[in-house]
């Protein structure tokens, strides 16, 4: 469970992130969605630990590094293969070739696995980094818009994936969208952002289909149901 | 690729040097070059025919030996060995006290210089190559004929401060050897402009300095920085010496060749205007060269008494093969250690 | 034309041991110094690029600087420390290769420590995010900064190398070109040149030229084995 209380972020004068008030319950999949620099990723990044608040206070229940599994907008690749760096995130744990060859084949990766990791496309790095978060149980899982750079034949895929760990886990989830029916699909509750500040909040298919808030409206205008 | 290129980086290198060496004059074998050298030795002043018949082409070199031998051109060369109590400095001026000094070191290594073996070997050094001594023995030089102890931990390594000059004639690599081997002891050698060689020895850096200037050694004396070895009668033992030459364009439009002295050739140069290149580092070879001008002329040590004869005065601020490299090139004159000078010509002057 | 190369090699075959002993102690000087700066700057350079602490700034602007200390400046510096009469004359280093080696580990550390930094400044942030978000603890990430920086650290460690072999004006103050002790192949070719002696010092040239092309071309060929 986290709560944030008067929480802001500032990048010198511009405002990134102003939210008085916000819960996430333990067990729940939210989906954040908003324009580009609403403040999602800015959201992720407080909540994986990634930086700090410049006000406020930011509670979270999940303190454990390790417990907290946190996926950037953009992932790194390091130098080694697939497979070793999925292996990565399982350092130090026992059976670690074969529990990360079962992330990967999550992930539709399997076949990449001896593949050298940097010369991926940008796709399959975003899959081998959701495998690599995917690894391990986390009680906390934070991904910044996971299908971005993938395919569209494996977004299917990837989402399912991500549904599996989560029931198999019971983690809470909490992931930003730039597709509405990628949060219609995956999330209970749904936080749409506008310029930093919560526009509204609500369950996923009230805030989707029966927008309260104009800016809200405003994102969702061309999407169909 | 990346081989196709190692070959193309390795070819123009290769070319590049290969352009450098072809520039250069060719080398003749050396047992040709002795005989010029023995020649211009006995027959000082007249202009020797092989020479003007082929002016630009002896041994390659533009430039030859037109005069030496002149008293003035005397170049007295002693060893001081440096006092352990000497008032050493650091480099704020304050006094420095524990400076480490190796004086049986020094003792020893200056015993057998002044000893009868070094002395043969000094007045033989250059005869074979050169068929001339370079250094000759002072009359009355100081003689050594007791024990010199074998080298023992605390004493083996001696450190010598010394000119580029003697460096350059090549002396100390054949003096040192038998005296290291002989007796076990193993001598540093550190050389520079005798300014410098001299300041080594005040920074507690030297056991031994070897110079030729008598001015800066007596001031070394006189500041307490030398001490009287037991035997000797003075800190400076000056065993040998040698001459600087005048050096001139085998032309020679200011016809020092025929001049009366050094200092009279020194007067014809500045009255001619004629190129002159100097050392212009304050070393001995320098401090000689400034004092055979005429007085007139007010040429000091001081770069900026020079300042008026830029147009025909050089001051390098290099070594001597370098001064000898620009006297060559613009048919010059320039005062060289002999040593230097041979084998300058020996090696064909330049490059190759 | 006979050329000084053929002179140089002809020499180096025949076991010329002034020309050995040149080479000897070049080699031992440059690796010694290289490998120091290497061991004190990458580990530097990577701090400087993934740590996050107040003057940090301050600290790059000062490594930037220092990466332009004239060597004879530093050699100066060095040779009043270790001189007769400095405060570190007990340490007998004047005239050493040790010397000459600490010297030239002031002057190639903050050149190391600069190429390093600027290497993976940009890429420390994307990659901290990463390990971090996987659960890997800042000892980790630290090591796979490192590990990342294999590349960088190739031509850090051998733009240090070039440094250390072509650096004539710290080792000829702090060394005094010492026969068969302290003499390299930059000092010999100055000193040879002084004496007018430009062959010789033609043949050292050409052989340090050659000795760089060799590692650069090894390094060169060691990079692309590895596949970057």
């Amino acid at each position: 469970m986290i709560e944030l209380f008067d929480v802001q972020k500032r990048y010198g004068a511009r405002v990134a992130l102003d939210i008085p008030a916000l819960t996430i319950e333990a067990g729940e999949r939210l989906a954040v969605i908003g324009p580009n620099g609403s403040g999602k990723s800015t959201l992720l990044r407080l909540l994986a630990g990634m930086i700090g608040a410049d006000e406020g206070v930011v509670r979270s229940s999940a303190f454990v590094r390790g417990e907290i599994g946190y996926l950037p907008q953009k992932p790194y690749a390091f130098d080694m293969s697939v497979q070793k760096n999925v292996e990565l995130a399982l350092a130090g744990e026992p059976n670690r070739a074969k529990r990360a060859q079962e992330a990967l084949e999550r992930v539709g990766l399997l076949h990449l696995a001896k593949a050298r990791a940097n010369r991926l496309s940008g796709g399959e790095t975003q899959r081998m980094a959701l495998a690599r978060v995917l690894a391990k149980p986390r009680k906390l899982l934070l991904l910044d818009e996971p299908t971005a750079c993938v395919d569209i034949a494996a977004i299917e895929q990837i989402e399912r994936a991500i549904l599996d760990y989560v029931a198999q886990t019971g983690c809470t989830l909490v992931f930003s969208s730039h597709a509405p029916s990628q949060a219609m699909l995956l999330s209970t509750r749904v936080l749409a952002l506008d310029g930093g500040r919560i526009g509204e909040l609500g369950d996923t298919a009230q805030v989707l289909h029966d927008p309260q808030e104009e800016s809200t409206r405003a994102f969702l205008k061309n999407w169909k149901l | 690729m990346t081989k196709r290129i190692c070959l193309v980086f390795f070819a123009v290198i290769f070319a590049l040097s290969a352009v450098a060496c072809a520039k250069t004059v060719p080398t003749l074998a050396t047992d040709s070059d002795a005989t010029p050298v023995t020649m211009e030795a006995e027959a000082e002043a007249s202009a020797l025919p092989e020479i003007t018949a082929v002016p630009e082409t002896t041994d390659g070199l533009s430039i030859k030996i037109l005069l030496e031998q002149d008293d003035d051109m005397m170049n007295n060369y002693s060893v001081i060995a440096v006092n352990m109590a000497a008032p050493f400095k650091d480099a704020d001026g304050k006094a420095v006290s524990g400076v480490a000094i190796n004086t049986a070191g020094a003792k020893a290594l200056a015993d057998w210089l002044m000893s009868d073996e070094a002395a043969q070997l000094i007045a033989s050094y250059g005869v074979a190559e050169y068929g001339e001594a370079l250094f000759m023995l002072k009359d009355g030089k100081p003689v050594f004929t007791g024990e010199i102890p074998m080298a023992t931990d605390a004493t083996r390594v001696i450190r010598l401060s010394t000119t580029t000059s003697v460096q350059d004639s090549g002396l100390l690599d054949a003096l040192l050897p038998a005296f290291q081997d002989k007796y076990g002891y193993t001598v540093e050698v550190s050389a520079a402009g005798t300014g410098k060689a001299i300041a080594a020895a005040t920074m507690g850096n030297a056991d031994l300095i070897l110079v030729h200037s008598k001015t800066q050694e007596e001031q070394f004396v006189a500041d307490g920085y030398a001490v009287k070895l037991d035997g000797y009668d003075s800190e400076r033992l000056t065993f040998m010496y040698n001459y600087f030459v005048l050096v001139g364009p085998v032309s020679d439009p200011a016809k020092c060749a025929e001049a009366d002295s050094v200092k009279d050739a020194f007067s014809r140069i500045a009255e001619g205007k004629f190129a002159f290149v100097s050392r212009g580092d304050k070393s001995g070879t320098h401090t000689k060269e400034v004092s055979l001008w005429p007085e007139a002329l007010g040429i000091t040590t001081d770069p900026a008494s020079i300042a008026a004869y830029s147009d025909w005065y050089l001051s390098s601020n290099a070594g001597m093969g370098v001064c000898l490299t620009m006297a060559n090139e613009m048919d010059g004159y320039v005062l060289a250690d002999k040593a230097t000078f041979l084998a300058f010509q020996a090696s064909g002057g330049a490059v190759g | 034309m006979n050329g000084a190369f053929a002179r140089a090699l002809a020499l180096l075959l025949a076991g010329d041991p002034l020309l050995t002993s040149i080479l000897r102690v070049t080699l031992i000087m440059t690796f010694c110094s290289s490998m120091t700066a290497l061991l004190l700057g990458a580990p530097y350079g990577v701090l400087l690029a993934s740590a996050r602490f107040p003057g940090r700034k301050a600290l790059i602007l000062i490594n930037r600087t220092l990466t332009g200390l004239p060597p004879v400046v530093c050699g100066l510096f060095c040779y009043l420390q270790f001189s007769g009469t400095g405060p570190l004359r007990g340490l007998h280093l004047l005239f050493t290769v040790a010397g000459m080696v600490i010297a030239q580990v002031l002057l190639i550390t903050p050149i190391i420590a600069g190429s390093m930094e600027t290497a993976i400044t940009h890429i420390v942030e994307p990659m901290r995010e990463s390990a971090r978000g996987m659960g890997l603890s800042r000892g980790r990430t630290f090591l796979l900064t490192l590990n990342e920086s294999k590349y960088a650290l190739f031509s850090s460690y051998l733009l240090g190398f070039g440094r250390a072999m072509a650096e004539v004006g710290a080792v000829s103050m702090v060394g005094g070109a010492i026969a068969y002790k302290t003499n390299v192949m930059t000092t010999a070719i100055m000193m040879y040149t002084n004496m007018g002696n430009f062959s010789y010092a033609l043949a050292l040239g050409m052989l340090l030229l050659l000795i760089s092309l060799i590692v650069n071309i090894l390094a060169h060929v060691l990079q692309r084995s590895v596949g970057v």
